[in-house]
This record gives structure tokens, C-alpha cells and sequence, in this order.
């Protein structure tokens, strides 16, 4: 740890450490330091000039993004030399704009268009025609190139070099003719692509995704974290008439920085979808929730009384919360199940974000010790079935009939004598379920997700849910209540008090306590 | 596979000079360009097959330099259209061009054959107007007829004029020690040591590293690139020596416009630059020495390598260096025709083979210079003082020279006077002196209006404030700086608008566009100088130049944006009526004036 120092910005102390650059120093402090080019997670350029402050004893300005603390040091930021740099970077660069606001995506979280605002003048000078550059330039799958925008910061080489090491983006000739692109064929594909879009300081960077789609005044944001896979990258929900628009990335140097991959950032649509199943079913036909609770408790009931809970099998759902997969377990514990297994759908990995199960939760599932096995019990479940031990099946989530080849698992569909689902969509291999309950998604709900390192992060509701909706930890709720005449209930703080009499990791971590960066959970270790 | 298995073969023998073999990438650059005739996808591809590199990266690093990017042709014929080739009539000479090969400047000519393009300062104001064709040596002093006979067969006529014409001259009563006599080279070893060559570096290798700085500190010789720091002193600013390697880094990248001076040294007396680099060397404990000379001096870079090559032969370089008792070693790197490359920084960075943008500073040189190691740079021309201050010492030296500025200078004069050349005179010569008395002064009856008095980076005097000595000290006094010395005089019928827009061209053209204010704002005074000289300004245009010049003035990584600052600053503040004139008359006062 470096050590803690002082340094005086402008007459007022700041605590720092040393060494750290300057202008994060007062970025931290709340001091505002206009800058473009430097960004904590990539390495100092130092050439767009914006960050120059008065550093007492040196004569020259001096660029505090490359300005390591010292103890003692005297800043100025309020002196004739900084605001003429802060003017003339700001005249410079809108030399040359389009000024094309009204059809740019960053416009409303424009560097540009603030700091203009703020330091630039009132009124423009130069009466020379425009540099005309490429604009809307396709250069990968998910990208887009405006090159009159770009003011050069070189943040998005420096992404490509520095981080996804792939090296896509350069910028060639010199001068006022610099330009930014891609080179021949080797087009801005890499998985992490869309970052770039992020850590554009304007609108040179435009996803395809998020092109013309809206303001982004308009949005509201929640802070939730991604659903896409073990790693549980930080997100922004970015909502507008209960839809989602976009997920960003936020930062969290614990998980991933201030980066995310493209296709967790793309996976949200599934939300929206039209298929999604918006009411329960009962034996394959629209029902109220009362009718499919009433249905699922007395099925339940029903079938312990007369194969034993034994005979019951439980698959849970490495999507549902920490908080409705504890709920799930006390319920299949009160039916007497004791075949429980979790699917999670697996993909491809590498070495930076993205893992290979692409769930949020299987962490959270095993930590609450409701599965076991190296295949979180899968085969044990499937081969009870198939040998008639287990003859009825509480299915939470999709991802088995991704995990287990079509035949086997329409062979095994068939032989169950009970089928509860929580599903997204209806599916015809579900047609024999008495119950299909509407899962909810990471969007509409609250809760954590213990990620793959055992990090529990909070996710949160961005979405209203229709009246009289049920979220699975409610559905949960309400049948373990049917069936156990428990009297629970499903508030949070409450789930996290019984989660702590459970003795399980949980029990060491306050619920109210997990802040925007989560809580790495003490037992490391499955 | 485009490239033959020779050029492979070159490139691949390059790369063994080098800690990285990526210092070899310009080198390869030029090889493929030259057999070729031009770059693409797929060279950039070989190229980059070779380094280990992607095509796109190769793409990226050529397209930073002009000698990589010119247009395609049999015989590319690059004008120089600077300032000191302009005063001399090269606008003339690219009219004439065009018309003969029926192609615009920048594009080719239907045929193929030809293609014309206009270029910054080729580092041979002396001899302007000056056409290079290809890599060929230069075509100097052109005239009309000559372009008739290079239009007919390039070969020929480059053949006709080579090697070129000698420009440097030692005057009477100076006991001159960076130049040959008069008229002389001495090219190969022997030459050199007849006269006393290689006695310095022997001498020096009895001296202690430190003694050696001192010796060069006390003589007071301060740097002939253009900042005239004390050479001794940044020798010890050298980290003390460990297990890394340390390299001196010498600037030949001469490319600052009424600069021609090194190119002397290199063309007449190679060896004593080299005897320089190794006293250097010694002295900040370097175990090689790499030589960055820009890649249009192809003449220069022969003759280097051929000196270094005799050198190595006879065990002056190479495991028992002379005087060193150890291994020491030069090579010789071709930059490829950017003028940012001349900047130290900048320059470390084109010698690792990358775009030449110069590097933000801590670290420093000293500290983390050339691929990571400690690297101290020196100026060619510096250097070369070296052996004679060793040999003859610190007293002798400083009684060569003026107060504070000790030693000779190769001063360059350009421009309109009668000798324009490179003359070696003790610093602190009087520039009337300069300008009346070794360059012959001016046309009959023209008079000086101006003269920037060290390349066009720096402040341009009045005619009527050429009664300053020429040493550091002394130019202050009238707000402007020493530079690289090379003077540039324009006289009375010179359109001061004119000359403040073809500098302002040069920097909007040059400058690596890293920095904010120094790429959008080169070329903003660029565009408004335009439309004032062109008559279409506006009064108010003249305080977005004085704005724009605080914008750039020491605000930016390295001193470009200072020096575009001070060029377009300094013309309005010494001539401001005639660009008055300009706006209220909308068209130039001056009939007469230069054309561009």
C-alpha cells in the first residue's frame, strides 16, 4: 500500500497516495479536473493536454494525469494559464466537429458537449469549411465509426491494445490528418468490441445496438450486475418506459474493472420477448397465480402423500437469486426431496471476463450447499428418473434442456408422473407439466448473485412487473407457506435473517451492508 | 512473396543491429518501398510477417512518414516548397513540372512515369532550389533547364549532377576544425587519420568517463540542434552505471527548414563525427551508439555506412574499440521524411520503429530512453566538437567563441543573398557580418526586410535588428533564439504573409498530431494565414492568431506547438501592418513577393 499523503489543490488539502497520478487524486477528492485521453483502466497518454494544472515550483504546466503525488505539493487550478488550456482545447476541438448533436448517440453524456458547456466559449470563431471524414463507417459486427467526431484521445487503441490485445483500431497519417480506423479486413470484432463505445469521450463509437435507438435523457438507470455468466460483471440497467435499452458496464475493480463482454452486454432482449410466458399455466392453459398456486401446493401435497418426497426431484436454477434459491431449498427440504440437481448451460471462456457457465448464480447454489457433486447432481437426478425412483420433477429454469441431448431428455420428460416448471418461454417439451409458473428476470427483481469467485453482489429491479405478478422467490414463498403453513414471507432482510440462523456462508455477511462493489464471501472453497 | 529473397536477406542482416529487431522497420520500409515502387496491403503484410507485427500495425507506422506515402510513379519527383526553396523560386519550378508531365502536384502522370510532389524542407537550403527524385541524391540549385533534362531521362540527369556541389566553406582567418580545408573530403579512413584522425578517441580512453564530461563541460560547448543545452552537463544526467545497457542516440534527422549544416559533416568528414560518437560514448559509458539520419540524405547515409563499415575493419569499432578496451558499436538508421522525428523523443520513438510522436516527459531520456535503456542524444554536429575539445582542451575552446557560446558553428545562410552556404565561424560572428560579409549580401539594390536567424522554429527579426552577435546570449536580447543557426534572409520585395503562411504550412503539416492544441491548431493559423494572404481576411482573424499561439505556446508534449506558436505570433508582431494591408486591400501589396 502506498503511502498516505497530503497535497493542496487550490488552498484545499486532499489526502492521496503516492505516486498515484494527480488528476485521479482529485478526481477522488470530488475536484473536478476536465480531461479526455486519460482513463484509470489504461495506460497514461497524456496527449490530449485538457488535465494541465500549476504545480507550485515548476515553471511549466504540467499534465496531472502524468503528475505522480508527492507530499506537499501545491496545485493550482485556478490561474489564467489553466483556463486558456482549457479554452483552447475546447475551441480547438469544436473547430472541426460536425457538431452533428441531434443524430449522435452520446449526445447528453457527451465529454465534449459538457465541458463545452462549461469552459468553451459562447460563440464560434472559425468561419473555415469543416474536415470532411468518414462517418457511420461499418468497422465490425456490433461497431460503428463516426471519424469526423473523434477528437484522438487514442482510448479505444489503447483498449485494443492494452486489454483485449488485439490491436484492431489504429490511427494513421499525422497532424490535423490523423484519423482513426481499422485497418484492411481486420475489422473491431474482438468479444469486448463495445467498450469502446463506453470509454469514447464523444460519439465517435457508436454501437449498432444503441444506434438512433433513443435520448439517452430519457434513460434511467439501475445499478445491477450482468445475468450472462459466472463472472457477474457490474452493469447499468438503462430503462426507458419499463424496456431496456442498453446495459453498460460499471466499474468494480474486483470483478471487471469498468469492462464488459458484448454478448452479456446484448443479452437483454430476452426480457422483452414477445414468447415470454406472461401468465401461469395449468395443465397447458392460462390460469390465474391463485389457480396455479392452488394447483402446484395441492399437486405437490398430492404427490408426496402418496410416492413419498422421495420420489420427488428437484432441478434448481442457477439464474434465481442467493436469496430465491435459499427459499427454494427450505421448500423442496419441507416436500422431503432429497434428488436436487442444478443445470447450467455452459459456452465458451477465456481468460479476461467471460466464463463458461453462463449463468450468474451456480456459486450461490452450491454455497448454499442445495447441490452436490462435481456435476452439481445432475446424472444422480436424471439416472433416479430414468430408473423410476424419481417419478416427479420441480423444474426451475431452461438451462437442462440446453445441458441434456433432446432424445434422453424427452425420454425422461416422459416417464415423470408430476411436472412443475418455472420457465421463460412456453415450450412444447413442457406440454405434459401440471404447472408452468412465469419466471422473473434479473431485471424486474431484487436480490444477490454470488459470482464464480464468491463475490455476492446486489441486483436490482429496473423493471415493474405486471399486478399481481409473483417472482420466483415469492412463488417459492407462497407454496412452502401452502404447504408447510410457514407464514413466511419474502422481503429481503428477512430471507437474509433466516439465511443467517441457516449457519450457511451467508451467515457471516449483512445484507445491508453489501454496497455497489458486493462482499466477497469468508469461505472460499465450494 | 513480393519481396526477393536479396531484400530479405538486407533486412534480415539489419535486424541483427539491434536490441529489438523492430529498429530495423524503416529500414525494411525502404528496402520494400524501393523494390516495389510502392506500398500496400501486402507488403505491409511481408513486412510485418517478418517482425512479428500485423499488417495493419506496418500500415499505421508508414503512414506517419511522407517517404512511405508518396504517390506512385517510376520517378517520384519531390520539390521541396519550403521556405528557402520558395524564396528561390520552387513554386516556378512545380508549374513548370506540372505543365510538362501534364499532372497536378501530388498526383501521377498519365504515363506512370512521373509523379510531382511538393515537400517540407529537404535539408539543403544552401543550394535551393532543391528536387530529389525517388531516393536518388539531389538534384540542387535547379533551374529551369534542368527540369526540361530530368523530364527527358531522371537518370541522366542525376548522374550529370552528382556528387553535389560542395557548399561549406571554412573563411579566411578561421582555424576551422568541423570541416575539411576548402574544397576537400576526406571520406575514407585514411584520409582522416592523415590528418590526425582517431588521436582524440585514444587520448579520451586514458580519461575517466567523468573527466571526459567535465573536460566538454568546462569548454562550454552547449548542443548545435537547435536548444543549445550544455553537452557535458546532460552527459551526467546518465544514471550511474548497472547491469543495463546505455545507448547514445545521435540526431542527424536535419530537418529544420534553413538548417543544412550537419549534412557538411556527414558528406566531407564522416569520420570525425563518427571519432565524436565514440568520445561521447565514453563519456555517458554507452555500449553502442545508433545514428538517426533522415532518410533523404541517402548520400550521407552511404558514406556513414561505409565510414563505419572501414571503422569496424579496422578495429576501430567492434569488440576492442579503440580507446574503449571493450566492445563498442555505431549503426546507422534512414528515417523516412518526418520532420517531428528531429525531436529527441520523437525521434527514440522512430528509431524503435513506431509512428516518431514525440514521448510525454518523466521519463526522460536519461532514465528511459532508446528500447527502455538509459540513452543520452546528442546532435551530429555536436558531437563532432568533441575531438578537437579533447584534443586542444576547454581553454582553447572557449577562446573559439563568444561569451557562454564557445566553439565554432556551421552557420547556414539561405534565402536572398548572394552566397547562400554553410560557413564555420566562432559563435558570436555579427549577423550583418553574416549576412554582408561571407554570404555577399543581397541583390543589387534589395535590402533586408527579415530574417529568421535558426530555422523557421524560431522568432523572425526586422532588417533593422541584424546588429546582434549571433550566440545564445546575445539573439535574446531581441526575443528570439540561436536554434540550429541557420539563417534565412528575406529581402524587401518578400510578402511577410507569405512567409508566415509557408511556415504555418510546414508545422499543419508536421506536427504528429498527438497533442490536442498542436494538431487542431496547427492547422487552424494554416487556414487563416490562407484566407488573409489570399485576401479574404477578416480583421478579427488577427487576434484568433494571437489566441490560437497562446493556445499552442508551451502547452503541448514537445516544442512543435511552440514553434508554430512563435512563427505565426512573431511575423504578425513584427510586420502586423503588412497583414493589415492584406485584409484591407483583400490581395497582397507586394507584387513582387516569392510565389507559393
Amino acid at each position: 500500500m502506498a503511502k498516505t499523503v497530503h497535497v493542496t489543490v487550490d488552498g484545499r488539502t486532499i489526502e492521496a497516495a503516492e505516486g498515484a497520478p494527480l488528476l485521479q487524486a482529485m478526481l477522488d477528492a470530488g475536484i473536478h479536473i476536465p480531461h479526455y485521453c486519460y482513463h484509470p483502466k489504461l495506460t497514461i497518454d497524456g496527449s490530449c493536454r485538457f488535465c494541465q494544472v500549476r504545480i507550485e515550483g515548476i515553471p511549466k504546466l504540467q499534465i496531472s494525469c502524468n503528475t505522480p503525488v508527492r507530499d506537499g505539493m501545491v496545485v493550482k487550478t485556478d490561474d489564467p494559464e489553466v483556463h486558456t488550456v482549457r479554452r483552447g482545447v475546447i475551441e480547438l476541438l469544436l473547430l472541426n466537429h460536425p457538431l452533428d448533436c441531434p443524430i449522435c448517440d452520446k449526445a447528453g453524456e457527451c465529454w465534449l458537449q459538457n465541458y463545452s458547456m462549461e469552459f468553451g466559449a459562447r460563440e464560434g470563431r472559425t468561419i473555415d469549411p469543416r474536415r470532411k471524414r468518414g462517418k457511420r463507417l461499418d468497422i465490425g459486427e456490433r461497431m460503428l465509426l463516426d471519424q469526423e467526431r473523434c477528437i484522438l484521445c487514442r482510448r479505444c487503441v489503447r483498449f485494443c491494445n492494452e486489454i483485449t490485445k488485439t490491436g484492431e483500431l489504429h490511427i494513421f497519417t499525422l497532424g490535423d490528418h490523423s484519423k482513426l480506423d481499422i485497418y484492411d479486413d481486420a475489422r473491431l470484432d474482438n468479444p469486448y468490441s463495445m467498450n469502446t463505445a463506453d470509454i469514447c469521450p464523444v460519439g465517435a463509437l457508436e454501437t449498432k445496438d444503441f444506434h438512433h435507438k433513443i435520448r439517452v435523457w430519457f434513460l434511467e438507470e439501475t445499478a445491477s450486475v450482468c445475468p450472462s455468466c459466472a463472472n457477474g460483471c457490474n452493469i447499468m440497467i438503462s430503462a426507458y418506459r419499463n424496456r431496456i435499452w442498453r446495459l453498460v458496464p460499471r466499474r468494480n475493480d474486483e470483478v471487471n474493472d469498468t469492462w464488459m463482454c458484448d454478448a452479456g452486454r446484448l443479452n437483454y432482449r430476452f426480457v422483452a420477448d414477445p414468447e415470454r410466458l406472461r401468465a401461469p399455466l395449468v395443465d397447458g392453459a392460462p390460469a390465474t397465480w391463485n389457480e396455479a398456486l392452488d394447483r402446484a401446493a395441492g399437486a405437490l401435497g398430492d404427490f408426496r402423500k402418496r410416492q413419498g418426497g422421495s420420489a420427488l426431484g428437484a432441478i434448481v436454477s442457477p439464474h434465481l437469486t442467493n436469496e430465491e434459491n435459499f427459499r427454494f431449498g427450505e421448500l423442496i427440504h419441507a416436500l422431503g426431496v432429497q434428488q436436487v440437481a442444478m443445470a447450467v448451460k455452459r459456452g465458451p471462456a477465456d481468460d479476461f471476463l467471460i466464463k463458461a457457465e453462463k449463468a450468474a448464480n451456480a456459486r450461490g447454489v452450491r454455497e448454499l450447499r442445495i447441490v452436490q457433486g462435481d456435476d452439481d447432481g445432475i446424472e444422480a437426478l436424471l439416472g433416479a428418473i430414468e430408473s423410476g425412483m424419481v417419478k416427479g420433477l420441480y423444474l426451475c429454469g431452461d438451462d437442462l434442456l440446453e445441458t441434456v441431448p433432446a432424445d434422453r431428455l424427452e425420454r425422461i420428460l416422459a416417464q415423470l408422473e408430476l411436472l412443475i416448471v418455472q420457465t421463460l418461454r412456453p415450450n412444447p417439451r413442457f406440454a405434459r407439466a401440471a404447472v408452468i409458473f412465469p419466471t422473473t428476470t434479473f431485471a424486474e427483481k431484487d436480490g444477490t448473485f454470488t459470482n464464480h469467485a464468491g463475490r455476492v453482489q446486489r441486483i436490482r429491479k429496473a423493471l415493474e412487473t405486471p399486478a399481481g405478478w409473483l417472482n420466483d422467490g415469492e412463488i417459492f414463498t407462497a407454496l412452502l407457506n401452502a404447504i408447510d403453513a410457514r407464514g413466511a414471507s419474502f422481503a429481503l432482510d428477512r430471507v437474509w435473517g433466516e439465511m443467517a440462523r441457516d449457519g450457511n456462508v451467508f451467515s457471516a455477511l449483512d445484507f445491508n451492508e453489501i454496497g455497489p462493489r458486493g462482499m466477497q464471501l469468508a469461505a472460499a472453497g465450494k | 512473396m513480393l519481396l526477393s529473397s536479396a531484400t530479405h536477406d538486407r533486412i534480415r542482416a539489419e535486424i541483427a543491429h539491434y536490441p529489438n529487431p523492430r529498429g530495423a522497420l524503416l529500414f525494411a520500409l525502404h528496402q520494400a518501398r524501393d523494390e516495389l515502387g510502392r506500398l500496400g496491403r501486402d507488403a505491409y503484410a511481408e513486412v510485418g510477417a517478418i517482425f512479428g507485427m500485423r499488417a495493419g500495425e506496418v500500415a499505421e507506422v508508414a503512414s506517419f512518414y511522407s517517404l512511405f506515402t508518396q504517390p506512385s510513379a517510376k520517378a517520384v519527383i519531390q520539390v521541396c516548397t519550403n521556405l528557402p526553396c520558395c524564396l528561390r523560386g520552387a513554386r516556378g519550378l512545380v508549374e513548370l513540372l506540372e505543365h510538362q508531365i501534364g499532372a497536378k502536384a501530388g498526383a501521377s502522370s498519365p504515363d506512370g512515369r512521373f509523379a510531382i510532389s511538393e515537400v517540407e524542407c529537404l535539408g539543403s537550403c544552401g543550394t535551393a532550389p532543391v528536387v530529389q527524385v525517388n531516393r536518388n541524391p539531389y538534384l540542387e540549385n535547379v533551374t529551369p533547364d534542368l527540369i526540361a533534362e530530368l523530364t527527358a531521362s531522371p537518370e541522366a540527369a542525376i548522374a550529370a549532377r552528382h556528387p553535389a556541389p560542395i557548399i561549406s566553406i571554412i573563411p579566411d582567418g578561421v582555424d576551422g576544425y568541423l570541416l575539411p580545408p576548402n574544397g576537400a573530403k576526406w571520406l575514407t579512413l585514411d584520409d582522416y587519420r592523415n590528418h590526425g584522425g582517431y588521436q582524440a578517441v585514444v587520448k579520451a580512453g586514458q580519461m575517466t568517463p567523468k573527466d571526459i564530461a567535465n573536460l566538454v563541460k568546462d569548454a562550454g560547448l552547449r548542443g548545435r540542434g537547435g536548444a543549445g543545452f550544455v553537452t557535458g552537463l546532460k552527459w551526467t544526467f546518465m544514471p550511474p552505471k548497472d547491469d543495463r545497457p546505455r545507448y547514445l542516440a545521435v540526431n542527424a534527422d536535419e530537418s529544420e527548414p534553413g538548417t543544412f549544416k550537419d549534412r557538411q559533416i556527414m558528406e566531407r568528414n564522416p569520420h570525425l563525427m563518427l571519432e565524436g560518437i565514440m568520445i561521447a560514448s565514453m563519456a555517458i559509458e554507452a555500449n553502442a551508439a545508433f545514428i538517426y539520419i533522415r532518410g533523404e540524405y541517402v548520400d550521407a547515409y552511404q558514406i556513414l555506412r561505409n565510414a563505419i563499415g572501414e571503422a569496424y575493419r579496422a578495429g576501430i569499432l567492434g569488440d576492442n574499440a579503440l580507446g574503449f578496451g571493450r566492445r563498442f558499436d555505431i549503426h546507422i538508421q534512414p528515417g523516412a521524411g518526418a520532420y517531428i522525428c528531429g525531436e529527441e523523443s520523437g525521434m527514440l520513438e522512430s528509431m524503435e520503429g513506431r509512428k516518431g510522436q514525440p514521448r510525454k516527459r518523466p521519463p526522460f531520456p536519461a532514465q528511459k530512453g532508446l528500447w527502455g535503456q538509459p540513452t543520452t542524444v546528442d546532435n551530429a554536429e555536436t558531437v563532432s566538437h568533441v575531438p578537437s575539445i579533447i584534443m586542444r582542451g576547454a581553454d582553447w575552446f572557449k577562446a573559439e567563441g563568444a561569451e557562454k557560446a564557445a566553439g565554432h558553428t556551421l552557420f547556414g545562410i539561405s534565402g536572398h543573398v548572394q552566397r547562400p552556404g554553410v560557413y564555420e565561424l566562432k559563435l558570436g560572428v555579427k549577423l550583418r557580418d553574416l549576412i554582408f560579409q561571407y554570404a555577399g549580401g543581397l541583390a543589387d539594390g534589395r535590402t533586408v526586410k527579415a530574417v529568421i536567424p535558426g530555422g523557421v522554429s524560431m522568432p523572425v527579426l526586422r532588417g533593422d535588428q541584424i546588429d546582434i552577435a549571433m550566440d545564445h546570449e546575445s539573439v535574446r536580447k531581441v526575443n528570439t533564439l540561436l536554434g540550429t543557426a541557420g539563417v534565412i534572409v528575406m529581402d524587401d520585395r518578400t510578402c511577410m504573409v507569405r512567409a508566415a503562411l509557408v511556415i504555418a504550412r510546414f508545422f499543419e503539416h508536421e506536427s504528429c498530431g498527438q497533442c490536442t492544441q498542436c494538431r487542431e491548431g496547427t492547422g487552424w493559423l494554416y487556414r487563416v494565414l490562407t484566407r488573409i494572404e489570399r485576401g479574404d481576411g477578416r480583421m478579427e482573424d488577427l487576434a484568433t492568431i494571437v489566441d490560437t499561439a497562446s493556445y499552442l505556446e508551451g502547452k503541448c508534449i514537445c516544442a512543435l506547438s511552440d514553434a508554430a506558436a512563435w512563427a505565426a505570433s512573431n511575423f504578425l508582431r513584427q510586420f502586423r501592418p503588412e497583414f493589415e494591408a492584406h485584409i484591407e486591400q483583400h490581395r497582397c501589396p507586394l507584387p513582387e513577393s516569392f510565389s507559393i
